[in-house]
C-alpha cells in the first residue's frame, strides 16, 4: 500500500527510473480524455501533469485569471520539473488547460507534441467518426515520432491492460459501499491518482496485491459520516486527509481523475480506434463535455444512493468555469433531493487547512448524536429519552 | 477659441448613415421582443442565416444581450447578476451570462417587460468554454428543444486533411442542424429564402470588411466607440436583409467619401492605438476621454473581426480575404454549396488553429492600422477574453509597441469596476507617450 502513496510523492523520479529501465519515452498530458491506450501502444509512458501547492512566482508573466491548477502546471513546467519529458500531448477539454499547453509549447517546445481535437458534443451520433480520424491522425503522427508501427496486437495488449486497470479500480471502488468500508477515502485517492503517472501494467500488480490485503484487513473504523466528493480535478489527497482525520471518510467521488477516470471498460470490436473512441465517449462526463442534456446530475444522484452517502462535499477550483456553470443545475438537483451538500472554492496553492473548520461543522451537521449532545442530552441518554416515552 | 478648435488638425463631421443604423438596431430590439406576437419561435441562437429560411423563427444570442444589458442599465444589470449569483453562478462566471440568465430568472427585460421566452436552443458552439456551456441553463430553464454543434479545431501543424475532416464535420453538422429545425419548426427549409439571406449576409461581410479597411486611413474616418454600435448589425443582430444591406453599403460609400476628403472622426487625432476583447460596455465614454489626448482608436481584432479574416496581401496592405461571392470555387446554387459558403464564412472555429491567433493578429492590426501603441484591458471571468491575454502584451511589447494592460471586472459586469484608477492608468501611460491632454 506504501507504493502508490511513495510513487505519487516522487511521480518525477518514478518516470525517470522508467525511462532509464526499459529505454522508452515519457509524455505529459493534461486530462483524462487522453486516449492513453494509444500512447501505451506506442511504447510511450504517458504520465499526468499532477499540480502541487507551491507559491507560484512565474505563471503570472503568461496567463491571467485562469485557475490555480493551470497556473501551478506552467509554474512547474517553467521552473524545469518537467523537462525529463520527452513530449506533451493535449486534447480538447478546458481552455485553462489548453492555455497552459499553449505557453508551454510557446516558450519551452517539446520535442515531441500532438492536439486531439476531442470532441465536446459527445452526444451527437458524428462525434464517434469525428473523434475516430482525430485518433488515426494522432496514431499516424506517434508512429512518425517513434518509428514504430502501432499494430493491431499492441492495441489490443494496451486495451487489456487498461480494462484490467478499471476493473480492479472498480472492486476497489465496491469495497468502499460496506457500511464499514476496509478501505478510506485517502487510501483510495493515492491508488487511484498513482496508476496516472505509473507504467499500467504495474500498477496492476500493484493493485492485486493491495486488493488481496484490504480483504483481509480485520477491525477496521467505521466512519462517522460518508461523503461524496464533487468538483474539480483533484492532484493530490489533501483533502481526502483532512476528511478522514476528521473521523469522516469518501466513501465515493464524482471527479475527473477519481471515478470517473476508469468507471467504464472499452467494448470491443475489430476496428480498434472506434472501440477506444466509444470508450472515451461514454465514460463518465466532465462538465465541458457535459453540454447537451447533462448527465452528471443524476450519476451524482446514483452514486449518493449506491454508497449511502450522507453528505456531499463540492469542491471547486476558484475561475473554473465549466463547474462554476454546472453549479446551478447540481445545487439544484441535491435541494430537489434533500442531500446536503458543503460548496467551498479551492485554491492549489494554500493547503486546504483554512477549510478543516467549514469540514467539521458540516460533518457535525451530518451526525445526529452530535446534534443531541449540544441539545443538552447527557451521557447515557438516548434520542428517546430526550423526546419524552409513551409512559410519560 | 475652445482647446479642441485649437488643436483640431481635421475636419470632422457626424456619420451621415447614423440615423439609419438606430433605426435598424431598433427593428432588431423590437422583433425580438415580439416574436411570440407574431407568432415566431424564438431560437437562442445566431445561424440567422438558416433560421430566415423558416420564416417563422427569431435568433437572439446571450451576447451581445448581456453586452446591451450592461450599457443599457444599471440597475438592472446589478439585479440580473445578483440573481444569478443566488442561482449558484459565482462572480467568477462570464458577465454577460450572469446578466442574461440573471434577466430570465427575474422575468425581465432590458428595455422594459417580461423576459422573452425561448423556444428553442442552439447555442453557438465552443469559441470558448463559456460558450460550450451557456445554451444549457437557458434550455434547462424553459425546457426547449436543443440542437448543439461543434467547433473542431487543432493546433501545431497544419495539415489538409484534418482540415477537410473537420470541414466535412460542420458541413455535415449544418445539414443535421437543417433537418432538425424542419422538424421542430414542422416547416421546410426554404432554400431560395436561406440563400437571399446568404447572399446578402455575403454581401453584408464585404462591404464590412471595406468599412473596417478604410478605417486604416489617417485620419481615421470611425472611431472605435461609434463602431461598436455598427458592428453586429445585419450579423448577430439580423434585421431587415435588404435595409441592412442598404445600412452597410451607404457606410461603406460614406467611409469612402470621408478617406477621399480627410473627414476624421476626431478633429484632433495625433495618437492611434488598438486593443482586443470587449470594452466595459457600462464605461465607453473612455473613449471619449481619450480623445481630449487628440487619441483615436481605429479598431481592434475584436471589432475589425466582424469584416475579417485579413491576410497580407503583395502590395504590403493587410486587407479582407477574398468573398466566396468573388472565388470560382464557391457556387452557391444548391443548398450544399450554400451550407459550404456559411462553414467557409460564417462558422466559428474549424480545423487548424493558430493557438496564439490572438496575439498575432493584435500586432498585424496595430501594423495594418498604424496604430502607435496598445492598450489592453484585462477582464476577469472572461474565459474567452482571458485567455491569451498576457501573451498577448508580451508579444506586442516584444514587438516595438508601448503597451498598457489594466484589470476589470468583466465587460459586463461592473461590480468591481473603478473609473478613477481607469483613467489615471491612462493618463500615466499617455503622459509617457509625451502626451498631455489637449483640453487642460
Amino acid at each position: 500500500m506504501n507504493r502508490f502513496r511513495e510513487v505519487l510523492q516522487n511521480h518525477h523520479q518514478y518516470a525517470r527510473d522508467w525511462r532509464a529501465k526499459t529505454g522508452g519515452k515519457v509524455i505529459g498530458y493534461f486530462c483524462p480524455y487522453l486516449p492513453e491506450e494509444i500512447v501505451y501502444a506506442a511504447g510511450v509512458l504517458p504520465v499526468r501533469l499532477l499540480a502541487e501547492h507551491e507559491p507560484d512566482d512565474v505563471s503570472d508573466r503568461y496567463m491571467f485569471d485562469t485557475c490555480r491548477v493551470s497556473k501551478d502546471l506552467l509554474n512547474q513546467v517553467m521552473k524545469g520539473r518537467y523537462d525529463y519529458l520527452d513530449g506533451a500531448i493535449n486534447q480538447e477539454g478546458c481552455q485553462w488547460l489548453r492555455h497552459v499547453y499553449a505557453s508551454w509549447q510557446l516558450h519551452k517546445p517539446s520535442s515531441y507534441t500532438h492536439y486531439i481535437f476531442f470532441p465536446d458534443y459527445i452526444d451527437g451520433w458524428r462525434a464517434k467518426t469525428l473523434l475516430r480520424n482525430e485518433l488515426e491522425f494522432f496514431k499516424k503522427s506517434l508512429e512518425g515520432w517513434t518509428g514504430k508501427t502501432i499494430t493491431d496486437q499492441a492495441l489490443d495488449n494496451a486495451i487489456e491492460i487498461y480494462d484490467t486497470n478499471r476493473r480492479l479500480l472498480r472492486q476497489l471502488y465496491e469495497l468502499r459501499r460496506a457500511n464499514t468500508p476496509l478501505i478510506w477515502g485517502t487510501e483510495a485517492m493515492e491508488m487511484v491518482l498513482a496508476g496516472q503517472v505509473m507504467d499500467k501494467a504495474e500498477h496492476n500488480r500493484l493493485l492485486t496485491e493491495a486488493l488481496k490485503d484490504v480483504w483481509g484487513r480485520k477491525n477496521v473504523e467505521k466512519p462517522k459520516v460518508r461523503l461524496m466528493l464533487v468538483g474539480s480535478d483533484t492532484h493530490d489527497t489533501a483533502l481526502e486527509e483532512l476528511v478522514d482525520s476528521l473521523g469522516g471518510t469518501f466513501v465515493i467521488d464524482e471527479v475527473c481523475n477519481g471515478s470517473s477516470y476508469f468507471w467504464n471498460e472499452t467494448v470491443h470490436q475489430p476496428d480498434r480506434l472506434m472501440a477506444i473512441s466509444m470508450r472515451y465517449l461514454d465514460k463518465p462526463n466532465c462538465p465541458i463535455k457535459d453540454i447537451y442534456y447533462a448527465h452528471r446530475p443524476e450519476r451524482i444522484a446514483s452514486l449518493v444512493e449506491d454508497y449511502n452517502v450522507q453528505g456531499i462535499i463540492i469542491a471547486k477550483q476558484k475561475s473554473c468555469h465549466p463547474h462554476g456553470t454546472d453549479n446551478p443545475l447540481i445545487w439544484k438537483m441535491l435541494r430537489d433531493r434533500v442531500i446536503p451538500f458543503l460548496y467551498f472554492e479551492s485554491d492549489m496553492v494554500s493547503s486546504g487547512g483554512e477549510n478543516r473548520t467549514r469540514i467539521e461543522a458540516f460533518m457535525e451537521s451530518l451526525v445526529p448524536e452530535h446534534v443531541q449532545v449540544e441539545a443538552g442530552v447527557g451521557a447515557g441518554m438516548s434520542g428517546t429519552d430526550m423526546m419524552g416515552s409513551d409512559e410519560g | 477659441m475652445s482647446p479642441s478648435a485649437r488643436h483640431q488638425r481635421w475636419e470632422t463631421r457626424p456619420l451621415e448613415v447614423w440615423a439609419k443604423a438606430k433605426s435598424v438596431r431598433n427593428k432588431y430590439d423590437q422583433s425580438r421582443i415580439k416574436a411570440a406576437e407574431e407568432k415566431k419561435l424564438l431560437v437562442d441562437g445566431r445561424d440567422v442565416q438558416i433560421f430566415s429560411g423558416y420564416g417563422n423563427l427569431q435568433g437572439v444570442m446571450t451576447n451581445p444581450l448581456g453586452a446591451m444589458t450592461a450599457w443599457s442599465s444599471d440597475q438592472l444589470s446589478r439585479q440580473s447578476r445578483s440573481e444569478s449569483e443566488c442561482h449558484g453562478f459565482g462572480r467568477d462566471i462570464c458577465g454577460y451570462h450572469r446578466e442574461v440568465y440573471g434577466c430570465m430568472y427575474l422575468n425581465k427585460d432590458m428595455l422594459g417587460g417580461t423576459f422573452p421566452k425561448r423556444d428553442i436552443s442552439i447555442p453557438v458552439p465552443a469559441a470558448c468554454d463559456q460558450h460550450s456551456k451557456r445554451g444549457q441553463p437557458m434550455a434547462d430553464f424553459y425546457n426547449i428543444p436543443r440542437f448543439q454543434g461543434e467547433a473542431p479545431v487543432y493546433y501545431g501543424i497544419n495539415d489538409p486533411k484534418r482540415n477537410e475532416v473537420m470541414k466535412k464535420h460542420k458541413e455535415g453538422e449544418i445539414l443535421d442542424q437543417i433537418e432538425w429545425l424542419e422538424k421542430i419548426t414542422k416547416r421546410k427549409l426554404d432554400d431560395e429564402k436561406f440563400r437571399d439571406m446568404m447572399v446578402s449576409n455575403l454581401r453584408v461581410k464585404k462591404y464590412m470588411g471595406e468599412v473596417c479597411a478604410l478605417n486604416q486611413a489617417v485620419p481615421a474616418p470611425l472611431d472605435q466607440k461609434s463602431f461598436f454600435s455598427f458592428y453586429t448589425l445585419g450579423y448577430i443582430v439580423g434585421a431587415d436583409l435588404s435595409e441592412t444591406e442598404d445600412l452597410w453599403r451607404e457606410f461603406r460609400d460614406e467611409m469612402k467619401w470621408r478617406v477621399d476628403n480627410k473627414i476624421a472622426a476626431v478633429a484632433t487625432e495625433r495618437f492611434r492605438w488598438t486593443e482586443n476583447e470587449p470594452p466595459p460596455w457600462y464605461f465607453l465614454k473612455w473613449y471619449r476621454y481619450m480623445e481630449t489626448y487628440g487619441a483615436v482608436c481605429p479598431g481592434s481584432p475584436y471589432s475589425l473581426g466582424s469584416g475579417g479574416p485579413y491576410e497580407w496581401k503583395k502590395d504590403g496592405t493587410y486587407g479582407p480575404r477574398m468573398s466566396p461571392l468573388d472565388r470560382d470555387d464557391f457556387p452557391l446554387k444548391t443548398r450544399e454549396d450554400l451550407v459550404r459558403a456559411y462553414v467557409e464564412v460564417f462558422a466559428l472555429g474549424w480545423g487548424h488553429g493558430d493557438d496564439f491567433r490572438k496575439s498575432n493578429n493584435l500586432v498585424d492590426v496595430a501594423k495594418g492600422w498604424k496604430c502607435d501603441a496598445v492598450i489592453l484591458p484585462f477582464a476577469r471571468a472572461g474565459v474567452g477574453c482571458a485567455y491569451g491575454y498576457k501573451e498577448s502584451y508580451i508579444h506586442a511589447t516584444d514587438a516595438g509597441y508601448p503597451t498598457l494592460f489594466w484589470e476589470y471586472s468583466q465587460p459586463g459586469d461592473r461590480t468591481d469596476f473603478d473609473e478613477n484608477d481607469m483613467l489615471e492608468r491612462l493618463d500615466n501611460f499617455m503622459e509617457a507617450q509625451g502626451l498631455r491632454r489637449l483640453e487642460d
